[in-house]
């Protein structure tokens, strides 16, 4: 391979990190969903601190189908809680490596 | 013969094929299901029904001209899926998380694609400049229930008599489009409104000519003419037809699957 070869792979490899970022996060956005007790739920920290707060053990959410679910507080709350994390996680992690891939 | 578990009699993924004169979808197709099946742990059907007396066409990016499209069979998939519960998926579309395994917990008749994010185009979302919102038939999941059965019976009705419902919905585009007729069933069935029934999430579309897609570090590198994309594992819906007919993306295939 030339140089000039060379040259001209590294500039199409070139990236857009807006683009790439933007997709991450639409992924991201994805996998914060959960599925509990028959339901499908955006785990979001407004859920999170809505749930927490809320001062019976049992109480019913509406999914993102418009279907209220029976919730457990308390089984709930941790599930969530842990998918919420892991997924904001990885998200962190998986933004700072793009970041550091960042061309344009 | 190999016996099947209760619930793999009853789910399962299926995508409609049918070759033209430059593309080998069922081949395609089938790569497509063998990822599918890896990442959902799902059996797959392939349908491929080449008698249908139907003519449509639609632009092809890769040759940048209108191509045969046979693309009707799609209100079939109630009467063929052999599945209770079925996820439809076109030949282009690559399941490479698996998001949709979560849709089975949960209470609906069918979900369809309603967001979609393209690498390259910001695509209008509704079916004419004075018409509705459109879905994306590219996915597409439902369960065999009295209302799947109305929806697809209605789709099939207006494939018939598309001219009627084209006018009536101000489409812009003279074609038949799958993504339109269920657009339409969807809105008449829910009482001529849209209801926020989905399959969660926005359809990453690369919708340009690309050279090749890799899998380093648990991220997707897609390279076209001009510029990489690094994206983290998802499903895509592939628009280049060339690209998955490639040595790169049968290499792709078999990383994955």
């Amino acid at each position: 391979m030339t140089n000039l070869d060379l040259l001209m792979e590294e500039i199409r490899i070139a990236t857009d990190f807006q683009i790439n970022k933007k997709i991450l996060r639409e992924k991201i956005q994805t996998d914060l969903h959960m599925a509990h007790h028959g339901g499908l739920f955006k785990i979001t920290p407004e859920l999170l601190a809505f749930v927490k707060t809320w001062p019976v053990d049992e109480l019913y959410l509406e999914d993102v189908y418009q279907n209220p679910i029976s919730i457990d507080k308390q089984v709930f709350l941790v599930t969530a809680q842990q998918h919420y994390q892991q997924v904001m996680n990885r998200w962190h992690q998986e933004y700072e490596e793009i970041k550091k891939i960042r061309k344009i | 013969m190999k016996k099947l578990k209760k619930s793999e009699k009853s789910r399962g993924i299926i995508a409609f094929a049918n070759n033209n004169k430059i593309t080998d979808y069922v081949s395609i197709a089938k790569n497509s299901l063998k990822i599918a099946e890896k990442t959902l742990g799902l059996p797959t059907t392939l349908i491929s029904l080449d008698d249908l007396n139907y003519n449509n066409t639609r632009y092809d990016i890769d040759t940048e001209q209108f191509v045969e499209w046979k693309n009707y069979d799609r209100c079939l998939a109630y009467d063929l899926s052999p599945y209770d519960e079925t996820i439809v998926i076109d030949a282009d579309y690559l399941i490479l998380d698996n998001n949709l395994n979560k849709i089975f917990d949960c209470q609906w008749d069918y979900l369809l694609q309603r967001n979609n994010l393209a690498l390259s185009t910001n695509y209008p979302y509704k079916m004419g400049a004075n018409s509705l919102p459109y879905v994306w038939a590219t996915v597409f999941a439902f369960r065999k229930t009295e209302k799947s059965k109305l929806f697809f019976d209605l789709i099939s009705r207006i494939q018939k008599n598309y001219n009627y419902y084209k006018l009536l919905f101000n489409v812009d585009q003279r074609n038949f489009r799958n993504d339109y007729a269920f657009a339409m069933a969807d809105i008449i069935l829910n009482g001529y409104s849209i209801v926020p029934h989905s399959i969660y999430g926005t359809m990453i579309t690369v919708d340009q000519v690309i050279n090749s897609i890799s899998k380093k570090d648990n991220k997707l590198i897609i390279k076209d003419n001009s510029k990489s994309f690094v994206l983290p594992v998802t499903n895509l819906h592939i628009m280049s037809k060339a690209y998955l007919q490639s040595e790169n993306f049968l290499e792709l295939v078999d990383g994955l699957a």
